[in-house]
């Protein structure tokens, strides 16, 4: 008999546990914060876009987001900017009457960037280990630095011309397409005689965006990368693009979901089956969902590693990755996946402690940097749209 | 498993839950959301508030629920088992 009753308290926390599992993602849904206005923008996007205007009109505020991120990556830093002026321009684009509002913040990133850039040289916005080796191609720039401010310059050249910006733009690409000509595997340095698919994919997606918007042509060196890439970049075990190799094309790093979200999306612009492929793969290996929710894994799950800065903190069993969950809203928003990036949202207002004030939406458990990456997912498509519009008229001129 | 145990289970799930309950209300009320950028950031001086805040709402949104809704069960089936067996409530 108290077998019988302590099974039955067995079965009732079991049934339970079921129960509550199939409705909590009731209660996280994102609701109509993901339905878009006319102008295509959703409140979720909204509440982000004002909490970032504001940091960027407020130096006391970004000083505390720069300096809580520069302690743990001064990449973010960085990469905040990048994912910022981007989303700003896909807003612009997206609501022509605020594109003055976006215009200045994405002008005051882009200076102060590149003001910073000057001033304390590349490695401020690098890891400490970027000094610890000569970089194979001299003199030293880092691709991750170039990619993202030529593709910075090349949104904001989409929703106004701007002289300086055009010319920086033309000298960064021209920076890159010759470094990466120097290497077989058609790649720069983002560190000392490492070269990131991450970084040379936004750099690919950089120069198609420089070709749309001042007329220059390197759609064979673009091409070229990608069968490259197919040849001898990409796993064998999953298909999937490896995320790091030296500048002879010996592979570091394999796949990794913290650089082949952002990837695939970037290379979109350069090779839309390709950039397909590689999304429908990395779903496959690493994208998850249980319950309504939706995350991603770091590695596929034959793969063992440790966790790193760039995973970001793993949860056992789940194997979920905030840093492959985060870009991982790139990749579902780039290629249309709403059922899996409604569930990524559904994590997300469940694990990354929304909060709404007056100021608008931040997430307490990411930073200016994860936030700015799902507000870039949110808004993402307009200045894309409008780089292959360009480039296409060109082709039919 | 102890019969008193299982007799007072409801009980002691419902207390559970209350106490996992008043534990994230308590974190709420300290004002420690914003420290879980721990998780993001790994800052120290922000680690143990933010994972106290992290566990806590974790256990009430995870397992407070569960406990209750077993708890309601377990009562439930036990009214209706002793009114079938026409005891005495």
């Amino acid at each position: 008999m108290r077998g019988r009753s302590a099974l039955g308290v067995l079965l009732s926390l079991a049934l339970a546990s079921f129960v509550w599992l199939t409705t909590v993602r009731h209660v996280y849904s994102p609701g109509s914060s993901l339905e878009p206005d006319p102008s295509g923008v959703p409140p979720r996007a909204q509440e982000l876009a004002k909490r970032h205007l504001a940091l960027w009109s407020d130096e006391r505020l970004r000083a505390n987001e720069q300096v809580r991120m520069r302690q743990s990556n001064a990449e973010w830093d960085f990469m905040g900017r990048s994912f910022l002026a981007w989303s700003f321009a896909n807003l612009a684009l997206r609501q022509p009457a605020e594109s003055t509002r976006y215009l200045a913040a994405i002008d005051a990133i882009i200076d102060e960037t590149l003001s910073l850039e000057a001033e304390r040289g590349m490695h401020h916005f690098l890891m400490p280990y970027s000094r610890r080796a000569p970089f194979v191609m001299q003199p030293e720039r880092s691709q991750f630095l170039d990619g993202e401010i030529a593709l910075m310059l090349a949104h904001r050249l989409l929703i106004a011309p701007r002289d300086d910006y055009r010319a920086e733009l033309v000298r960064r690409v021209e920076a890159m397409t010759a470094r990466m000509e120097q290497s077989p595997v058609l790649s720069a340095e983002s560190y000392p005689d490492e070269c990131w698919t991450f970084c040379n994919t936004v750099g690919l997606a950089a120069i198609r965006g420089a070709d749309a918007v001042t007329g220059s042509d390197h759609s064979s060196l673009t091409q070229r990368w990608v069968d490259v890439a197919r040849e001898r970049l990409v796993e064998p075990e999953t298909g999937l693009l490896i995320s790091s190799y030296t500048v002879d094309g010996e592979p570091l790093d394999k796949a990794e979901g913290s650089s082949i979200w952002l990837s695939a999306s970037m290379l979109d612009l350069v090779d839309e089956p390709f950039a397909r492929e590689q999304y429908q793969r990395a779903r496959s290996e690493l994208g998850r969902e249980a319950f309504g929710f939706g995350w991603a894994r770091e590695w596929p799950a034959a793969a063992k590693h440790e966790v790193d800065v760039d995973s970001g903190p793993i949860v056992p069993w789940l194997e979920v990755s905030a840093g492959s969950s985060g870009l991982a809203f790139v990749g579902a928003a780039t290629f249309g996946d709403s059922a899996w990036n409604r569930e990524l949202h559904t994590t997300l207002s469940f694990a990354g402690f929304p909060t709404l004030d007056e100021t608008g939406l931040r997430f307490a458990a990411s930073n200016q940097v994860g936030d700015a990456v799902v507000l870039y997912a949110l808004t993402l498509g307009p200045a894309f749209d409008a780089f292959r519009a360009r480039l296409r008229e060109r082709t039919k001129a | 498993m102890n019969t008193d145990i299982v007799r007072g289970a409801p009980m002691r799930m419902t207390l559970v839950a209350l106490a996992l309950a008043a534990c994230y209300a308590v974190a709420q009320l300290a004002g420690l959301r914003d420290s879980v950028s721990v998780l993001a950031t790994g800052a120290a001086n922000d680690g143990l508030p933010g994972l106290f805040y992290a566990a806590s709402y974790f256990a009430a949104v995870l397992l407070a629920p569960p406990l209750l809704l077993a708890a309601g069960m377990i009562a439930t089936g036990r009214a209706l088992s002793r009114r079938l067996r026409n005891e005495p409530t």
